[in-house]
């Protein structure tokens, strides 16, 4: 092996000659050599060794190409006394003759002992050169008859043809073209993995981006006209802003933009942790969990404009309150599954009490917390259930428990149960969906109102004829489709400041709704109502536009 | 009113040639749906509830942890009709939410079979379906089918 030292005196063409006859020797010769020994010869060579110098005849001549000279120059090399490798430069080729290029005593000892004093050495290097100057001529002689030999050989005199080479011919032919269309196919499959890779990519990225935020709003507008008051136009605009900022953790943000209140505020805006599909943590302003029409008001998601009077004035709808929670769902079997929902949040506040110059009628609508800090320390506690059997069947039991008051004791307690029924394999009945919800809150310490209570059930039937498919309403859509639907709805609130100790609210009410797609609804409906609820006693015709994007 | 007697007997024949028509047509409906997952996700079977699960948007994640995306056909597909009503018990249009907000469960929809397995084969938490003879014929090893939906 060469030492540290010894293998820095080496030219680097040297060490390629030496690694073509000892790469054992050479292997741990590092890369390049210093730069004074290298000299010159370091850009002037290309390393083309074209003869060992391990033969037992010309062990001492190594054949370098120069870069600029088509023709091999050689170089001898010799060993010296102190075991130094010398060059013998070609005489008068270059200036400066004899050139030291490193030591490698290993090699000296493979060399046979030899020295440049030797008789030996001397012979042999001017048989190197003389056998290199012969062969040289030799090589260009071989050069020239191998051109010229197989155009003898194998010229074809014109116009006639031999089968054989035809049939050559044809095979390689043969050969050629599966030669091609085997490249075709590999190059063919690497451009689909290309491809797929590149689709990948830009699936990740616009998977990446669209699941780390999503902006979008829903809005309604609607156009009212009840026969005891004067039309109105009316709207509603929230804007939604969601996310994951990990894979499990997501944000949801709805904000009422202040339509028609002329307030901004935060309906939802939670933060969700999701852990398993058993349980998870929410956190933040939460949509509470009673009753379903609460956790699915959206105006573009409803069948009709205005929700029941069961959740505008005994449950207070889109009720959003302060506080944390936990939901999960639970698979009882293949065919049955559980889903809970449950939140300690801040509760609802005695401004729904009705006094002086306040509407009784308004029901615990204003009982809303409206985000504030609690009003008496004490959190409330409600969630939801629910039961799916099939796919088809949903039945929802909700409870809410909490103080209200903020200094004397007092317990508002409500329970809720809703279904949901889809028909399915009955072709005739698939179209129908069918809600129902009831829902009642007792208050303890309160008067007006002590209770409230009230249910609603609606049928929707969703149709498309298919001869609108070529008309305005269904040309450009994919899928367009109409549905009936009918509403009846009945509610009261006990309370002292009626007369008659009660005010109750009886409503029923037909609508068609126009939908080319499923994020844009054109409402139309008329309302028969009855009874003292909310100033609406008057029937009235409502439409409605609503949107999500 | 009594019928003519001729009239009378028809019924069973009709009968008898309504319900050859309607075995025939079950017979030709009979396409297995599959299933299929990417070939690195260590997946190798679900049962038709958590499939229905994950297309309801009930299950976000695969056991391993990943992030599940749904491929979906589009709603006028033969396919997609199939799976839905077979898995998801439910029409091809209905649109599954997040509960408690108006967002629909997100889905890539692809045009086609080879669409969904070429985007199945190359996105590892995909799940998508696709007709099982399709599958046959453009199998290139990059896809694992966890459910084969037979009709019944």
């Amino acid at each position: 092996m060469f030492s540290r030292h010894q293998a820095k005196l080496l030219t680097p063409e040297l060490s390629k000659a030496l690694l073509l006859a000892h790469p054992q020797e050479v292997a741990a010769a590092p890369w390049p050599m210093r730069k004074s020994q290298i000299g010159a010869q370091k850009t002037r060579v290309v390393f083309s060794v074209t003869s060992c110098i391990c033969s037992s005849r010309s062990w001492k001549s190594l054949h370098m190409k120069e870069r600029n000279n088509p023709i091999s120059s050689k170089y001898s090399m010799g060993i010296d006394s102190g075991h130094q490798i010398a060059a013998l430069h070609k005489p008068g080729r270059r200036k400066g003759g004899d050139r030291l290029l490193g030591r490698c005593p290993a090699l000296v000892r493979r060399l046979h002992g030899m020295t440049e004093n030797s008789p030996r050495f001397h012979r042999l290097i001017e048989a190197g050169t003389r056998k290199s100057r012969e062969s040289r001529v030799g090589a260009v002689c071989t050069l020239i008859l191998f051109l010229l030999l197989p155009s003898a050989l194998f010229a074809q005199p014109p116009n006639q043809p031999t089968g054989t080479h035809r049939d050559d011919t044809f095979e390689q032919l043969k050969e050629k073209f599966r030669q091609i269309e085997v490249q075709h196919q590999r190059e063919l499959s690497e451009l689909k993995e290309r491809l797929g890779l590149v689709e990948q990519r830009q699936s990740s990225l616009s998977d990446e981006l669209g699941q780390r935020i999503k902006v979008g709003a829903y809005g309604a507008v609607w156009f009212e006209d009840y026969r005891d008051r004067r039309t109105t136009n009316n709207g509603n605009l929230e804007l939604l802003l969601s996310g994951h900022f990990h894979d499990r953790i997501r944000v949801y943000n709805e904000i009422s933009l202040g339509l028609p209140d002329g307030s901004a505020a935060a309906e939802q805006a939670y933060v969700d942790l999701l852990l398993t599909q058993m349980f998870n943590v929410r956190t933040g302003v939460l949509l509470v969990p009673f009753g379903k029409f609460n956790l699915d008001h959206f105006d573009p998601r409803r069948d009709l404009t205005r929700p029941p009077l069961v959740a505008r004035f005994v449950t207070p709808t889109t009720w959003g309150d302060l506080g944390f929670g936990a939901f999960g769902l639970l698979p009882i079997s293949e065919n049955v599954k559980a889903t809970y929902d449950i939140q300690v949040i801040n509760g609802l506040t005695d401004k729904f009490m009705a006094s002086q110059g306040t509407d009784p009628g308004r029901g615990l609508l204003d009982g809303k917390n409206g985000l504030r800090p609690d009003n008496n320390g004490d959190k409330a506690v409600v969630g939801r259930g629910t039961f799916k059997f099939f796919d088809q069947y949903e039945v929802g039991f909700s409870g809410y428990r909490g103080e209200y008051k903020p200094g004397s004791r007092g317990l508002i307690t409500g329970m809720a149960f809703d279904a949901e029924f889809r028909p399915r394999n009955v072709s005739i009945l698939e179209n129908f969906v069918l809600r129902s919800e009831f829902s009642r809150f007792n208050i303890e310490g309160s008067t007006a109102p002590s209770s409230l209570w009230g249910h609603y059930t609606q049928l929707t039937y969703r149709f498309w004829p298919s001869f609108l498919n070529s008309t305005i309403l269904g040309r450009h859509f994919s899928n367009p489709t109409f549905t009936l639907v009918g509403l009846y709805g009945y509610s009261k609130i006990n309370t002292t400041a009626s007369a008659t100790g009660n005010l109750t609210g009886e409503q029923f009410i037909a609508g068609l709704n126009y939908r080319p797609v499923e994020d844009y609804v054109i409402k139309v409906e008329y309302q028969f109502n009855h009874g003292q609820l909310g100033q609406m006693s008057s029937d009235g015709f409502l439409t409605s536009v609503a949107w999500i994007f | 009113m009594n019928l003519p007697s001729h009239r009378k007997t028809r019924w069973p024949e009709t009968l008898a040639i309504a319900s050859i028509l309607w075995f025939c047509a079950a017979l030709a409906q009979a396409e297995p749906i599959a299933v299929i997952v990417n070939k690195n996700n260590p997946t190798t079977q679900l049962s038709m509830a958590s499939v229905a699960a994950v297309y309801r948007g009930e299950t976000l994640h695969w056991q391993a942890g990943d992030r599940i995306k749904l491929v979906n056909r589009e709603i006028s597909t033969e396919t997609r009709e199939i799976f839905y009503y077979h898995v998801l018990n439910a029409k091809p249009d209905q649109v599954f939410y997040r509960q408690g907000t108006p967002i629909p469960v997100q889905s890539v929809i692809e045009r086609s079979d080879d669409a969904v397995v070429r985007f199945v084969a190359s996105i590892e938490g995909a799940i998508g379906y696709v007709r099982l003879s399709r599958l046959k014929e453009i199998n290139d090893g990059l896809v694992r089918v966890i459910l084969i939906i037979e009709q019944r």
